[in-house]
């Protein structure tokens, strides 16, 4: 009996934020000595405490006056997770980043689509050229110029993608904003050697 | 990192058996997720056995008969008993779906597996710990924003200015694509979900609604609107066959028109 | 005391719909990888000498065949799939028929842009 009065204490169709607190309030009489209280949720519950040390003192003169911490109650403990994941929901913010970044991952994937058909019937062929074959190959203006394009291009696509992987699954800050500026550099080394390349074939 | 794996205190352990009393030949299996906070380190899976003859045709059906004839501490949500209130939205066999639109019939042979909604806190059973979600609807302000004066009677809405709406508020919130988004298991702290930004979209089409630029500026963000990768699980979860996949990506739209 | 988080990954029944989106990030990691190759392949070019008959060693043994095979699967399901990533941005083919439909379809087209381009390399 006693639980399915607290099923359907539940189950209550409510408002959002009452259905949070009505669930809550079932768990919370159990875990009331639930120690992992957010640091948030510990200084705002100190305030209570602090008035009635007050008003002792009001009373008692100078006698040295314990106070007991007052157990939060249950509602409002749960009250104040929610504003916690409010917060954090809201966070720093947006960015103003998103749509400019996908933007250029959408269009460097246009551009790779003709030149990934034309790097994958042509280069698969060149890797087994000889070198004289290749670097002939390569100096042609027109491979020249498509090959730069194709490099720069899909780098830059990998670069983006990778960076929005690294975003996904490290959860650190410092470490994926390393992690990013390595996969950035590592890019820019490789476009501006494959070019380098290109151009010194070319002359 | 984001943790492929359950934590130690989260990983299920093989839980009770309840041996079915008297005969039937219509007999099927449920193994349900049980773990009471107030009781259980870890949680576990109980199995129950239910005669299908005697029983309505439903997973929720069946889960009300188990907690009055077998095991009344089981705890969920439901209520409306018809996929309106989207309260009994839980995982099924693998798949997240509404309990009581769901026909035991449809999940084949073999015991039905239930279990909370993935990748939320559980409260206890089959209850999974919403809080964040609802915070992160709060966040979207969803509500009307109109800068006009206030006019005597309703606002008025050219009709096909309200079939813009007329899909995303269908949406009864019972989180099933959220949860069924693997982008959203590991970055949901930020990314605001599948369910939440189809609610976002109703608000940007609303032909009422004077914030749309606003609106978009607060989503413009590479983890609460771009985290979304069109991986589809949304779409092929959503019980009322809403679409917060196409929603999204007409955000996403809207964003790219303004540049 | 924590909560136990719910099942998720190994739970969750396997969508053809996130088994081929894993599969799309998948194949993006083994291309950027490519990316490195090639890179590498035009800077042994320019240089010539022993490094180039080096790196073309490597790149026509049998396992740098057997990569390269790989790869340009990779890149076939890469294309395929990124095509209809590009129609879905441009918010075209959204119900789940169409979704499950188009997935088969990227699946076929890899098979034979991988069969197409290996065809023209072999008989040339």
């Amino acid at each position: 009996m006693n639980d399915k009065g607290k099923n359907r204490q539940d189950d209550a169709p409510a408002k959002a934020s009452e259905k949070t607190s009505a669930v809550d309030a079932s768990s919370a009489q159990k875990s009331a000595d639930d120690s992992a209280v957010d640091s948030h949720n510990e200084a705002r519950e100190k305030q209570p405490a602090n008035d009635h040390q007050d008003d002792d003192a009001g009373e008692d003169g100078n006698e040295v006056i314990k106070v007991e911490r007052t157990p939060t109650s249950p509602a409002l403990l749960s009250q104040l997770r929610h504003s916690n994941h409010y917060h954090q929901a809201r966070g720093l913010g947006a960015g103003r980043a998103g749509a400019a970044t996908f933007r250029v991952q959408r269009l460097t994937a246009m551009a790779l689509i003709p030149l990934a058909i034309w790097f994958a019937v042509s280069v698969v062929r060149m890797s087994t050229a000889s070198q004289a074959a290749a670097a002939a190959w390569l100096a042609w203006p027109v491979n020249a110029v498509i090959m730069a394009l194709f490099i720069v291009i899909a780098l830059r696509h990998a670069v983006i993608g990778l960076q929005i992987i690294l975003e996904d699954y490290v959860h650190h800050e410092g470490l994926r904003a390393v992690c990013v500026l390595v996969v950035k550099a590592i890019g820019l080394l490789l476009g501006v050697g494959a070019v380098a390349a290109l151009i010194h074939l070319a002359l | 990192m984001a943790e492929l794996r359950l934590p130690k205190n989260s990983r299920v352990q093989e839980g009770k058996h309840w041996k079915h009393e008297g005969d039937s030949d219509n007999l099927k299996t449920f193994r349900i997720y049980r773990y009471d906070p107030a009781r259980d380190a870890l949680p576990r899976m109980d199995t129950y056995s239910l005669d299908l003859d005697d029983c309505g045709p439903m997973v929720l059906d069946a889960i009300l008969k188990i907690i009055d004839e077998i095991d009344p501490s089981i705890a969920l949500r439901r209520s409306c008993r018809e996929g309106v209130c989207g309260s009994c939205a839980m995982n099924i066999n693998g798949t997240n779906q509404l309990a009581c639109l769901c026909h035991i019939d449809d999940l084949g042979e073999g015991p039905v597996r239930l279990s909370p909604l993935p990748h939320l806190d559980v409260i206890k059973d089959l209850v999974g710990d919403l809080r964040r979600l609802y915070a992160q609807y709060e966040s979207i302000e969803p509500w009307l924003k109109n800068d006009q004066a206030e006019p005597e009677r309703e606002r008025l809405q050219l009709p096909e200015d309200r079939d813009k709406v007329d899909e995303d508020s269908k949406c009864i919130l019972c989180f099933c694509c959220a949860t069924s988004c693997p982008s959203y298991w590991w970055t949901g702290d930020k990314f605001l979900g599948p369910a939440i930004l189809l609610q976002a979209h109703r608000w940007l089409v609303d032909s009422r609604d004077d914030r749309t630029g606003e609106r978009l500026d607060a989503l413009d963000d590479t983890f609460k609107l771009y985290r979304c990768h069109t991986i589809m699980n949304c779409t092929s979860a959503c019980p009322k066959g809403l679409n917060p996949s196409k929603a999204i990506a007409d955000t996403k739209r809207m964003l790219a028109r303004r540049r | 005391m924590s909560r136990p988080l719910s099942p998720h990954l190994t739970w969750y029944k396997p969508q053809i719909t996130s088994t081929l989106s894993i599969l799309h990030r998948f194949t993006g990691i083994v291309l950027a990888l490519g990316a490195v190759a090639l890179s590498w392949w035009v800077a042994a070019v320019a240089i010539g000498g022993e490094t180039y008959a080096g790196t073309a060693w490597l790149y026509t043994s049998i396992a740098g065949q057997i990569v390269l095979f790989g790869w340009t699967l990779a890149l076939a399901f890469h294309l395929s799939n990124g095509i209809r990533h590009l129609f879905w941005d441009a918010g075209i083919g959204f119900d789940m028929p169409t979704v499950n439909r188009s997935g088969i379809a990227v699946l076929v087209m890899t098979a034979l842009l991988t069969l197409a381009v290996w065809l023209i390399v072999l008989l040339a």
